[in-house]
């Protein structure tokens, strides 16, 4: 009776530990393929950020910034005479706008 | 009865074989199961021990599956960038396209069908790699995907692609001498890809240059225009803080655009600012002066007579301007007398002399982050001769880079100074070499001041701003004589909130500009390099947030209030 027994039990955990094994490595060979197509996919993303970031710096050149500033928003160098300090500000003449008070005082 | 007995007794020995075949069935059919324990026990134990090993030995992978998982490929050439992040030279993937000589079938057909998509490449050369026996000979480099899918169309068989890497400089000519560039295997061939191409190749580790983009665009434009205002042949400028002695803007015109096969050995190719070894003139005097003052024998005050002719064998030093008469060693600088400055350096002596440009650097190879440097010309037997012109600038043949290292260490407080194209790290401990002392430090600056606000620099000064200076005009060697008409000019500028701060040094030199009627014929550097020089400052002061000054000159030192440098 008690080998029958040990003999059923060992049976048991035999089949439980065979279908254990196996359904793990299938689970595993699994995330295995997956992770390997998201290894391809990133490296794939990271080749193209990298021309994105050399298109960004061709579109960025100074020289072009500096045409399209000229041309489309009519700016140009900043002259010396652009910069003052703050006491020269309550110096500077009274801006009149209805949507602009700077004034000395309150108002 | 005993009959009976018999009877039974007959019985025993057969109970006695029943038993025994019984035991020995018995027997057999225990050692059958016992077998049958161990070979399921022995499997078990194996289906443990693979659990085991996949679980906790292999961290849950097997080694079908490491196969699966794939190579990670590195980005390959590491960039190059300027002291912000911006790309100057970066790498992206291409496709290269191959033959397999011998499994081309018909190798004029497959000619033809590849230059239906690639014309640019010739037939005959095209015809001639294909039947070459070879097993692997390129065709074409760094095709585009739109070049490779064509071909992929064609379906000629023998040629195959191979993953490539190109290098892409987005800022082309802006750059070109300091980046340098690659040949088409990225072998680094010149600037800063050779000299760093062992660090950017390993492990694709970027570079961090201490270059500023927008500095650099500055220094280009305007030394392009300087150019074609002035009609020169060629020219170079360099923008330094003086602070932490990093280059933040270094052009040689004529340039190249690095993205194109460039022959290293064309003329576009040679740096002016390091390689190119010119006689610098007067600028050369501020030097001079420093040398003069360190030596103890001359100070601000000590007169030297101008006027008295100076001969040096049938040779006779001039002055560009008249006579100035006796005049002091400030008023020597800022009219920019060479009889003056020869006299000064006949005081000092010539072992100080020496030793003094030693000290400056001038007696050696500036040395910079670039694989090129050139060795500066001195006499090799100096005499009083020679001591005379070289305190003149002529005499002595120095690049650029010596100008800037050298006088950046005589005005930037006196300590020596060696630019870098590399960005610094802030927190490194500064040592100091003493060049001059800091009150000559002080002093050479004031005295550039003057040559801003008194002398030939005037048309590099931006009113509001701390600007000072130094102009220096030297006459062209063509077929072995001087020229008077042909000058290449340069001028040193700085600029700083105050007199106590000066921040940005710029170094400026032209080759060849012509007189014309904007610069009333006059082709000396006070025409063309100053107001290029003035130009660059101001807009790199205005992009550094340098703050124009608000009060007027502060003139710390007594003497000046006495002086004069009014013209006779």
């Amino acid at each position: 009776m008690n080998v029958t027994r040990t003999i059923s039990l060992s049976m048991m955990f035999l089949i439980v530990a065979g279908i254990g094994t196996y359904t793990l490595k299938h689970k595993v060979i699994h995330m295995e393929s997956q992770l390997s197509r998201l290894k391809r996919e990133t490296v794939k993303l990271k080749e193209s950020m990298h021309v994105l970031n050399a298109e960004w710096a061709y579109l960025n050149r100074p020289e072009r910034l500096q045409q399209l500033a000229q041309d489309k928003l009519g700016m140009s160098h900043t002259s010396h005479e652009q910069f003052i300090s703050l006491d020269q500000l309550s110096e500077a003449p009274v801006i009149a706008h209805p949507l602009v008070h700077l004034t000395a005082g309150a108002s | 009865m005993s009959l009976a007995y018999k009877s039974l007794d007959i019985r025993e020995p057969a109970q006695g074989l029943l038993s025994r075949n019984l035991k020995q069935a018995l027997e057999v059919a225990r050692n059958r199961i016992m077998v049958g324990i161990v070979f399921v026990a022995f499997i078990m134990c194996v289906i443990t021990f693979r659990l085991f090993s996949i679980m906790v030995l292999h961290n849950g992978m097997d080694e079908n599956a490491t196969a699966m998982a794939g190579g990670f490929c590195p980005m390959g050439r590491g960039n190059i960038l300027d002291r912000n992040g911006e790309i100057l030279a970066t790498s992206i993937s291409t496709s290269s396209l191959y033959a397999n000589a011998k499994k081309i079938l018909d190798a004029k057909v497959a000619a033809k069908q590849i230059r239906t998509v690639l014309p640019q490449l010739d037939e005959k050369k095209l015809v001639e790699k294909l039947t070459s026996g070879k097993r692997f000979v390129w065709l074409f480099r760094h095709l585009t995907p739109q070049q490779q899918k064509k071909i992929l169309d064609l379906g000629v068989p023998g040629i195959s692609f191979m993953g490539d890497q190109r290098r892409i400089y987005p800022h082309a000519q802006l750059f070109s001498h300091v980046v340098g560039l690659t040949d088409v295997d990225n072998v680094g061939l010149g600037g800063v890809e050779k000299t760093f191409d062992q660090h950017l190749r390993q492990n694709g580790q970027d570079l961090t240059l201490s270059l500023d983009l927008r500095v650099q665009h500055i220094v280009r434009s305007s030394l392009q225009e300087g150019i074609a205002r002035f009609s020169a042949t060629g020219g170079t400028a360099v923008v330094m803080d003086l602070e932490t002695s990093e280059i933040l803007g270094m052009v040689s015109a004529p340039d190249f655009n690095p993205n194109k096969n460039v022959d290293v050995r064309s003329p576009d190719f040679f740096n002016r600012a390091t390689l190119g070894m010119y006689e610098m003139g007067s600028t050369m005097k501020i030097a001079n002066t420093a040398m003069a003052l360190e030596s103890g024998k001359v100070h601000l005050g000590s007169v030297f007579d101008t006027s008295a002719p100076m001969n040096i064998g049938k040779f006779s030093i001039t002055d560009y301007r008249a006579n100035h008469g006796v005049i002091n060693v400030a008023q020597i600088f800022v009219h920019s007398s060479n009889k003056g400055s020869a006299r000064m350096a006949l005081a000092a002596g010539l072992q100080h002399q020496q030793n003094f440009l030693k000290k400056l650097g001038f007696l050696e190879p500036s040395r910079l982050e670039l694989p090129e440097y050139g060795k500066p010309l001195f006499p090799k037997h100096w005499r009083e001769a020679n001591q005379m012109t070289i305190a003149y600038g002529y005499g002595i043949s120095l690049s650029p880079l010596h100008l800037l290292n050298g006088v950046a260490s005589i005005v930037g407080g006196g300590c020596k100074k060696r630019a870098t194209l590399l960005k610094l790290d802030a927190s490194a401990p500064q040592t100091c070499e003493r060049v001059v002392s800091p009150e000559t430090s002080k002093t050479m600056l004031q005295l550039m001041r003057f040559v801003v606000t008194d002398g030939t620099s005037k048309k590099a000064n931006i009113p509001g701003y701390f600007v000072a200076g130094k102009t220096g005009t030297r006459n062209l060697l063509i077929n072995g004589h001087y020229r008077k008409d042909r000058v290449a000019t340069s001028f040193v500028g700085i600029i700083g909130d105050s007199q106590d701060k000066p921040k940005y040094m710029v170094v400026v030199l032209l080759e060849d500009p012509k007189a014309s009627k904007e610069t009333y014929g006059f082709t000396t550097a006070g025409w063309n390099a100053a107001p290029i020089g003035g130009m660059i400052l101001g807009k790199v002061a205005s992009l550094m947030s340098v703050k124009p000054t608000v009060e007027p000159d502060h003139i710390t030192n007594p003497f000046f209030r006495n002086v004069s440098f009014k013209s006779p």
